[in-house]
């Protein structure tokens, strides 16, 4: 591993920017917002930061820098916008960041079929706010979309609020180019479908930069909807929520937004006199009918005044307040999405709230659905726990919560990624076969280990 | 809320400011994003560590950054007292006439580089000729701040080697931290300090690239007394204007200007001239 020819090499030759000595900026990469670090950072504890920073501003750039990356044997891990909170884009400090955030572009590929080319280190809300100016719109709206870049989003497999109704960040790709560890440039064009593709795509898609570096992404978008119904309930329990969202699904009604809280949460953010769980939602164009709003009625009861909609339509990205608050009172904010069937939801809920509240530390479990599917549903907890003991608990606390959603037929994660913390329990998960499926597709793709990230971890 | 609390907000926020910040959004610079910024303060001020002092001179204190913060932290304000504490803790020495008081021997010879000096003190070295920091360097010394310099971190030493007539590859080598313009379209930078040849420099640069497509006239060392007296301006001047401008440029004293043309030496950027005195 020779890095001192390969950042001379990197600049005399082909002029890349790169940065491996000034710590103004190296510090700048030391962490993304993985709580464990956040709180370290907080506490004056050192974080160690990359070896060095390649910024590549064209597809071009990184082809080369992998390809030099490969020559000299260099770990290289990917960053987008840093926002991930698992832990995934923290770089060793023998490993090299290759930041993508200048791949910025947004234009038409091909407006007619509302194509949109756009650079990997895009952020999703620059993409969004393109759209809308224009009168269109691209649906995903992740709690990060601020925060996130595009490139990021594929890699960790994201999902955003508007997955029921439009689907994950899988459903809106139509096409992607990415760099493998060994410098070659994969062009997938964009197209309605096509077989294989899926296969060729796949490999970027939630592998978290260990077996590409995503370069171009080719968005379908859609035209922003002329007509939409916005909707709020207060239900008895959130048990009875599910089993009426349950019902909806089986309708065949996928509001475009539907997201239930429960009690807790319900009273968190909506601060209501009566305990209950909040149903909310938006059905859009087509789905926003008289119809559909009288079976919601139907299914879910009680309507609640649409101003707290607004309320935590206009908030609901602002979890710095939230956190900050806690932070205040001594707490730290963990968050946990789980994929979970609807035979077995209820029980993981009840079960991982009741023992992770046993967990000395953890002061609160709340919990909300935000992605419903015709077999289940992604159940994200977020927990509150006590600072001084985070660190001592919190492999407890994943334990606790992982396990359980697996013994109840559940998968251990959603949307959020792999990261550092859930390789052992997505190695469970799997099972050995896949996991050594995976292993000999990592080492066939990039013999040399070059590219570090979740499934770096996963299958070593 | 102190200023501290402001820095740790920021700490603990993922940046959701980010994108409303001009300076981030449009150069991609992480060392300008407000969230990192707050990190900086953090670090300068609660960690006692000095390592990104010099990120704080990237804020230009628009406060676009505090409208979209979901706390209305005000961040710029923070910055900017930030730095006067700075000042009054590590005795900071502002100069007081307008210029960067440097006690220069008229009889040595100096460069001068607006650049990173990390590879080019070595180039400075070779030459046999004392460095004149500025910009970079005014900003951690007028703070009673001594850049620490790596000995153990590697330099460029082969960098004389590529310095050869029409070789392009210098300027890589000693520009290397700046975003670059292409040549051919280049903006000409005369620093203030060598007002008084402008019209030689801009010869020279003329007859070496062409005409310059915009000439500017400004401080290279950081622009002291603009700092001081309106810090907002100076920011911009210097963070964005004078950062986007100086990928093209590398400013050399007179005397190694000559030795380098004796020498049928000629750099791919153009070579801006002065005399010893920096005071013009």
């Amino acid at each position: 591993m020779d890095k001192v020819n390969f950042f001379k090499k990197l600049r005399m030759v082909y002029s890349i920017e790169s940065y491996w000595i000034d710590k103004s900026i190296l510090k700048m990469y030391s962490r993304d917002y993985w709580p464990l670090l956040v709180y370290k950072h907080v506490e004056n504890i050192d974080i160690e930061s990359p070896y060095g920073i390649v910024i590549p501003k064209t597809e071009d750039e990184v082809v080369k820098v992998l390809r030099l990356a490969s020559e000299f044997g260099i770990p290289l891990r990917v960053y987008g916008g840093g926002s991930g909170v698992l832990g995934g884009a923290k770089a060793g400090e023998d490993e090299v960041i290759i930041d993508l955030s200048r791949l910025n572009w947004i234009r038409w590929y091909d407006k007619r079929s509302r194509i949109v080319d756009v650079g990997s280190g895009a952020y999703m809300a620059e993409v969004e706010s393109w759209l809308n100016n224009q009168g269109y719109t691209s649906r995903h709206y992740p709690q990060s979309i601020n925060v996130a870049t595009i490139g990021g989003l594929i890699s960790t497999y994201s999902s955003g609020q508007y997955s029921t109704g439009y689907g994950n960040i899988e459903d809106m790709i139509l096409g992607i180019h990415y760099a493998t560890p060994g410098g070659e440039l994969i062009k997938l064009k964009p197209v309605p479908r096509g077989n294989i593709l899926p296969i060729l795509m796949g490999v970027v898609f939630g592998s978290e930069g260990s077996l590409g570096v995503i370069t171009r992404v080719y968005l379908s978008v859609y035209k922003k909807p002329k007509k939409s119904i916005k909707f709020i309930y207060l239900i008895d329990s959130f048990e009875k929520a599910i089993e009426q969202a349950y019902k909806l699904i089986e309708y065949g009604v996928y509001p475009h937004l539907l997201r239930i809280f429960d009690e807790y949460e319900s009273m968190l953010n909506f601060g209501l006199d009566r305990w209950g769980a909040v149903a909310l939602g938006i059905l859009e164009g087509g789905l926003a009918s008289k119809d559909n709003m009288r079976l919601l009625d139907k299914l879910f009861g009680k309507k609640l005044q649409l101003g707290l909609f607004e309320k935590w339509y206009n908030s609901r990205n602002d979890v710095i307040r939230y956190i900050y608050t806690l932070f205040k009172s001594g707490l730290a904010v963990e968050t946990v999405e789980l994929s979970a069937p609807w035979s077995k939801v209820i029980s993981i809920y009840n079960d991982i709230r009741s023992r992770v509240l046993e967990i000395e530390g953890v002061k609160t479990a709340t919990a909300h659905i935000g992605h419903f599917y015709n077999s289940g549903v992604g159940l994200y907890f977020t927990l509150t726990i006590e600072l001084n003991r985070l660190k001592s608990i919190y492999r407890d606390i994943w334990d606790t919560i992982e396990y359980i959603c697996m013994k109840h037929g559940g998968a251990p994660l959603h949307h959020h990624g792999i990261g550092k913390v859930r390789g052992k329990y997505v190695r469970e998960f799997l099972g050995i076969n896949s996991i050594n499926l995976l292993a000999s597709i990592k080492r066939t793709i990039d013999p040399k280990n070059i590219l570090r990230g979740g499934l770096e971890k996963l299958v070593q | 809320m102190s200023i501290a609390d402001i820095f740790q907000t920021c700490v603990i926020c993922p940046g959701l400011c980010k994108l409303n910040c001009p300076i981030y959004a449009s150069t991609r610079d992480i060392r300008s994003a407000p969230d990192r910024l707050g990190w900086a303060g953090y670090s300068v001020l609660v960690r006692n560590d000095y390592d990104t002092l010099y990120n704080l001179e990237l804020c230009t204190g628009c406060g676009y950054c505090s409208e979209s913060c979901p706390i209305h932290n005000e961040l710029p304000k923070a910055i900017f007292k930030a730095r006067t504490l700075i000042q009054d803790v590590l005795g900071e020495k502002i100069p007081k006439n307008g210029y960067i008081e440097l006690n220069l021997d008229p009889d040595k010879e100096y460069l001068a580089i607006d650049a990173s000096i990390y590879d080019a003190s070595d180039v400075i070295k070779n030459l046999g000729l004392e460095l004149l920091d500025t910009s970079e360097l005014y900003l951690f010394k007028s703070y009673g701040y001594s850049l620490k310099i790596d000995e153990n971190a590697p330099i460029f030493t082969e960098d004389m080697d590529v310095f050869k007539p029409d070789d392009k590859k210098i300027y890589p080598s000693i520009m290397y931290e700046l975003p670059r313009e292409s040549l051919g379209v280049y903006t000409l930078h005369i620093p203030c300090k060598a007002r008084h040849l402008r019209e030689s420099i801009i010869a020279r640069a003329t007859e070496l690239y062409g005409k310059p497509t915009k000439i500017l006239t400004g401080c290279s060392g950081a622009g002291g007394y603009l700092f001081k007296t309106h810090p907002a301006l100076a920011s911009i001047a210097i963070r964005m204007f004078f950062r986007r401008i100086r990928g093209t440029i590398l400013t050399l004293c007179i005397h190694t200007w000559e030795a380098l043309s004796k020498m049928d030496y000629k750099a791919i950027t153009p070579i801006i001239v002065y005399r010893g005195d920096v005071n013009g």
